[in-house]
């Protein structure tokens, strides 16, 4: 068996002499991606001395910052299924009205900076809050587990969502009718049919949902308090003490759980595609429910959609107001700030346009490496390429930081470290999305180009390429407002000269200095929507045209 | 490049994927200009066996030639073996005409000529003014014509066919082969067919290569497949057959004389050797026994056998009947039914003894 696949890579890498670039190629981007990505990993979680490790057990802060963190991954996961579930449920079974509404909440936190639900919360709720001062004129104490908690149910919710909504699309309806045409009452079909075939959907949900809040650095950032957690802590490590060893420490511990979550996530989503392919999207309309339950499940929607409204609303607020808390009187004193830090503004889309078409021309190469040549080493290029989204934003900056800050390659401090470090922390999400287009792409396209006479390249230019397009626009897009938003990673890198937008954000946050901070935050969102915007636009025109 | 030399030589190939062994050992040639099809059930390996000569895939052992020149290795691109997929594969972010003009282009042949060439397709498939559109505009015939297009485009003197008819209806289907047919014998092509249509194989081939289980069951002129099929399988696979087994009662010469339900038959031996004793089994077309009413017991009694009618059906041309005598059941044809109608009771079969065919051995398939 494996020497026969042993034979056959042999075989296939036999036949590549006739196409050397072919084969150039594949040597590159395999050297590349490897060197990338497995060296910054390698290079934390081999610094510290072995004996390092155990203070994890000893040094009882560290202790509490891991149990706090497991703690909020438990809680948060749970809010943010629940949540998630309450969304996919109303969209794809109610009859109830402002579903577009509804689905716009669950895409906006996806596309904006991770800590921005944090300071609008700390803008509505805060000593200085519109709602608690100006409204209730009463003074809680926002910063803590719970706060964060909020925080990231709201921030974190619509990834379980997105995979929530796509099983739920897919039951087929006419297993409930078929339940209660035996007798069954709306409540057991809901039991005993309808959940059970959720199950694999609010588990994948959770499983994301749980992934993004262990990562999670912005929010607790501004928001935890004296709260602390495994990022924050390994940040307040190297950026307080430059203390690399704990920093180490502290990132790889949050790297375990994160690899866990990750592969039982790639597992879970492998078992599951052949249930959505047998579950095809029926006609039936769904069985109705009773209204006061409709309603009901309206009304919380509704909630959470205008809690995120406010979210948004009250940055902008914030924008254009004089002194949060104070002096409620219009300006756009704050812009200037915002025009200040140009610079911040110019490298964050600089490093984000480069970084997202990098990530999305080295994430289709691989693709279609993986999936269409067979070169012996598939399943590891394939794990390569998925890799970085399974290692927290933090630990991946702290790699990147350690890695190449000496030679082979010294690149502290530049802007290379920057677009190289988002590239890959962007990596996967491209390659997911050029590898999903090519699997719709059948194989016999491509057998038939070779059969005309087009070798591999020629191939890839003119049948995949084009047909590539969509997922390739769709990754860079991501990739761009992934970029542009991102702090975990670049926290370990920036320098004076290369900081972005998010930086800035963050210290003019420790600083109160909120008005300044809503209108950089303001500011960067219009940017990366715009971009966003007209990336869509752009592949929808392309749509039309095909069709 | 002599004429003895097959243009497409098969040389002990095998292939498998895992552990599962899709091609074992085929030997095949494919002499030049020849219509050539790899007949066999779904499954066989006869798409596995088009993507080794197209270069897809690369034999485990064994070694495919072209022209006397060995293909192992050569990657696809440089093969010029032309193949009109099962499923088409036109690229559906090209027009019709880009897709058919879409091989000339990677020859670097010139735009005018290109236009040229690519009009003379559109024209000989019937496919004028469709050029500019999309390829899911076409109906499924239209896009069938396309794939023959592209692949015939380029003139190579090989052209490739896997089950390129299985999207038609039954109509189409024989209109299609036939002007496939006259198009290869016009242009002097060596086509390699595939299909799991017997009808299709029959009807349009000069040579059949009957696969099972990645292995040739026999290959020959589609006469000699029909009537001497080597063995139960391809007597089965390829039409009707009745299987009667007997026992070798005598050999004179090249005839041979063969008991099977209590009766004697003189049978040609095919020029195989056969001894007194030899279980057999005579394999019989069903249009080749002769079925009347039993004529009564003054009749011709003593010949043929009588049996009963158990079903029928009308197949428009003829009737088949199924007719139990003693313990065997036979699959016999009436060919001109309109005359006297369905039969129904007692019959008398009567065997043409001349369309006979002997297998060695009990006929299990
Ligand atoms: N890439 C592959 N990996 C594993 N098994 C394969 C692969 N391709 C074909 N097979 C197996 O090899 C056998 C032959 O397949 P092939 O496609 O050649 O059949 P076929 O004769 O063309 O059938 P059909 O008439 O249905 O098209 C099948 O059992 C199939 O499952
Ligand atoms: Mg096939």
């Amino acid at each position: 068996m494996t020497s026969s696949a042993l034979r056959n890579a042999w075989l296939e890498i036999r036949k590549l002499k006739h196409e050397p670039a072919l084969a150039f190629l594949i040597a590159a981007v395999t050297t590349i991606t490897c060197f990338f990505v497995l060296w910054p990993i390698a290079k934390v979680v081999s610094f510290p001395r072995p004996e390092d490790y155990l203070q994890l057990f000893t040094n009882s802060r560290w202790f509490q910052a891991a149990l706090n963190s497991l703690f909020m991954m438990a809680i948060s996961t749970l809010s943010c299924t629940a949540v998630a579930f309450l969304f996919a449920y109303s969209i794809a079974r109610l009859d109830i009205p402002f579903k577009g509404l509804f689905r716009f909440v669950t895409l906006l936190p996806i596309v904006s900076p991770p800590f921005i639900v944090a300071l609008s919360y700390i803008l509505l709720f805060g000593r200085q809050g519109i709602v608690s001062k100006q409204l209730l004129h009463a003074n809680f104490d926002i910063y803590g587990w719970h706060g964060l908690w909020l925080v990231q149910t709201i921030t974190f919710f619509p990834f379980a969502y997105a995979v929530i909504y796509g099983v739920l699309k897919s039951l087929p309806v006419h297993l409930e009718y078929a339940a209660h045409n035996l007798g069954a009452t709306r409540w057991q079909v809901f039991r005993h049919v309808f959940l059970p075939l959720c199950r694999p959907g609010l588990a994948g949900g959770a499983l994301i949902a749980a992934m993004n809040v262990l990562a999670d650095f912005g929010n607790p950032m501004i928001i935890a308090g004296n709260f602390t957690l495994l990022p924050t802590e390994a940040y307040m490590q190297m950026s307080g003490w430059f203390d690399l060893s704990s920093a180490s420490v502290l990132s790889t511990a949050l790297l375990l759980p994160a690899l866990a979550l990750f592969f039982a996530n790639r597992i879970w989503l492998g078992r599951r595609s052949y249930v959505t392919v047998t579950g095809k999207e029926s006609s039936l309309k769904a069985y109705p429910v009773p209204s006061y339950v409709k309603w009901g499940l309206f009304a919380c929607c509704l909630f959470v959609a205008l809690f995120v409204l406010a979210v948004y609303g009250v940055l902008f607020y914030g924008a254009f107001t004089k002194t949060w808390g104070y002096d409620w009187s219009f300006t756009l004193q704050n812009l200037k700030y915002v025009a200040a830090k140009g610079t911040e503004l110019y490298n964050s889309i600089r490093y984000a346009l480069f970084s997202s078409f990098a990530a999305a021309v080295l994430g289709m190469i691989l693709a279609y490496l993986v999936q269409r040549k067979r070169i012996g080493f598939n399943r590891l290029l394939d794990f390569l390429a998925i890799l970085p989204g399974a290692v927290p934003g933090v630990f991946l900056g702290l790699g990147f930081a350690m890695a190449f800050n000496q030679a082979p390659l010294d690149l502290s401090g530049t802007s290379a470290i920057m677009i190289l470090a988002l590239t890959f922390w962007n990596l996967p999400t491209c390659y997911s999305a050029s590898s999903a287009g090519l699997q719709q792409i059948g194989s016999s396209l491509e057998d038939a180009s070779l059969n005309l006479g087009a070798g591999s390249f020629r191939t890839f230019r003119n049948v995949l390429l084009p047909l590539l397009k969509g997922p390739f626009l769709s990754g860079l897009s991501v990739a761009f407002l992934r970029s542009v938003t991102c702090l975990s990673v670049i926290i370990f890198i920036y320098s004076a000269h290369t900081s972005v937008g998010t930086v800035s954000i963050l210290n003019l946050v420790q600083n109160g200095a909120w008005g300044g901070a809503s209108a950089f935050t303001a500011v960067l969102i219009s940017i990366a929507f715009a971009v966003h915007a007209a990336t869509q636009l752009i592949a929808r025109a392309y749509d039309r045209r095909k069709s | 490049m002599s004429e003895l030399q097959p243009h497409i030589r098969i040389d002990n190939v095998t292939k498998s994927f895992g552990s599962y062994s899709a091609i074992r050992n085929v030997c095949l040639d494919i002499p030049r200009g020849s219509f050539t099809t790899l007949l066999g059930p779904s499954g066989c390996g006869k798409t596995t066996l088009m993507r080794l000569i197209a270069g897809f895939d690369e034999p485990d052992s064994g070694s495919i030639l072209i022209d006397g020149a060995e293909m192992n290795g050569i990657p696809a691109f440089r093969r010029k073996t032309p193949l009109v997929f099962q499923e088409y594969a036109l690229f559906p972010h090209m027009t019709v005409y880009e897709n058919i003009a879409y091989g000339l282009k990677l020859q670097k042949v010139p735009r005018d000529e290109i236009r040229r060439k690519v009009g003379e397709m559109l024209e000989m498939f019937g496919l004028e003014g469709l050029g500019d559109r999309q390829p899911k505009q076409l109906s499924g015939g239209q896009q069938q014509r396309v794939a023959f297009a592209r692949a015939l485009v380029t003139g190579q003197d090989i052209l490739l066919m896997d089950e390129p008819l299985s999207n038609l209806d039954a109509k189409m289907r024989v209109e299609v082969r036939n002007e496939l047919r006259e198009l290869q014998q016009r242009a002097g092509i060596t086509a390699v067919f595939v299909t799991h249509d017997q009808d299709e194989a029959l009807s349009l081939s000069d040579r059949i290569a009957v696969f099972d289980k990645g292995r040739i069951c026999q290959a020959g002129t589609p006469w000699e497949v029909y009537f001497k099929p080597d063995n139960a399988f391809v007597a089965d696979f390829v039409g009707t057959a009745n299987f009667i087994p007997g026992e070798v009662a005598a050999v004179e010469g090249g005839e041979l004389v063969v008991r099977c339900e209590g009766a004697h038959h003189r049978v040609d031996g095919g020029g195989r050797s056969f001894s007194q004793g030899d279980q057999v089994t005579l394999v019989v077309r069903p249009e080749c026994i002769s079925i009347s009413m039993e004529a009564g017991p003054e009749g011709s009694a003593g010949k043929g056998w009588s049996g009963e009618i158990m079903s029928s059906s009308f197949l428009g041309r003829m009737v088949r009947y199924r007719v139990r005598c003693g313990s065997m059941t036979y699959d016999v044809d009436d060919a001109s039914p309109s005359v006297r109608g369905v039969l129904q009771g007692s019959v008398r079969l009567q065997m043409d003894s001349s369309k006979i065919h002997v297998l060695l051995g009990s006929g299990e398939l």
